[in-house]
């Protein structure tokens, strides 16, 4: 129960979880995808690096 | 002091030696609508830095110490409207990635540009926020991105959503800062 305006709002927990839980499993980031992306991208940048002999 | 490190990058704050302050004067943005992240670095990172308003990380080059890439995190908090006679709103404590942007001073030197901002997310971005996660309650990392469509797809891309339309609107007239106006609120649960 929140006083708000003036006014109290009963927010029904289930309905917060509900919400919060959809939020949150809905958009997860896709820490795998993303790892995966960089390690591709620093091998590319290595191998350049290599054949440029700069490191 | 090596915050965090790769095989090619490191990662320090802003604040740790005065050398940054040099360094980042030479940082550079060729797009017209990027222009405001290159004013935050130059003129404003370091007031917030000391304020603690927000943390401003610079990326450089193993090799060569040139500036990589920059971006901010700071603490925050959005809210979602739901109801349609009684209106309630939800808030969700998050992180703010409020700058992110690559040095084109930089690019146009090396070659590398492509997935850079990959390897800064998974390298270091997101071992910061996974360490904040652990010590305080947050549970979504958003961002206010640029309106550009390309940006926005990329966004999309590692992760981040967009509210529904009405969603947006309401948040947008709710809680976006003046600094980001024109921006888009995209959000991701961590």
């Amino acid at each position: 129960m929140k006083p708000m305006n003036g006014i109290t709002i009963f927010v029904s927990k289930k309905n917060k979880r509900k919400i919060a839980e959809e939020l949150i499993s809905g958009s997860k980031i896709p820490y795998a995808q993303v790892e995966k992306d960089a390690a591709e991208a620093k091998e590319r940048i290595k191998k350049r690096r290599m054949a440029e002999g700069t490191k | 002091m090596n915050l965090l490190k790769n095989d090619l990058y490191y990662c320090e704050h802003l604040a740790d030696t005065k050398e940054h302050f040099r360094l980042i004067q030479k940082f550079k943005i060729y797009k017209e609508n990027g222009q405001g992240l290159k004013a935050y670095l130059m003129d404003q990172a370091v007031y917030d830095e000391i304020h603690n308003f927000s943390r401003t990380y610079l990326v450089r080059d193993n090799a060569t110490h040139e500036l990589v890439a920059y971006f901010s995190l700071k603490a925050g908090l959005f809210s979602l409207e739901h109801g349609l006679f009684v209106k309630q709103v939800q808030a969700f404590p998050g992180i703010e990635l409020s700058n992110f942007a690559a040095n084109d001073a930089y690019k146009d030197v090396h070659n590398d540009a492509s997935g850079i901002g990959a390897i800064i997310l998974s390298d270091f971005i997101f071992k910061i926020i996974r360490e904040a996660q652990q010590e305080i309650g947050v549970c979504a990392l958003y961002i206010f991105a640029l309106p550009d469509h390309r940006l926005i797809e990329y966004y999309t891309k590692i992760g981040f959503r967009r509210l529904s339309a009405r969603q947006e609107r309401q948040l947008h007239r709710r809680i976006k800062p003046a600094y980001d106006r024109d921006c888009i609120f995209m959000f991701q649960g961590i």
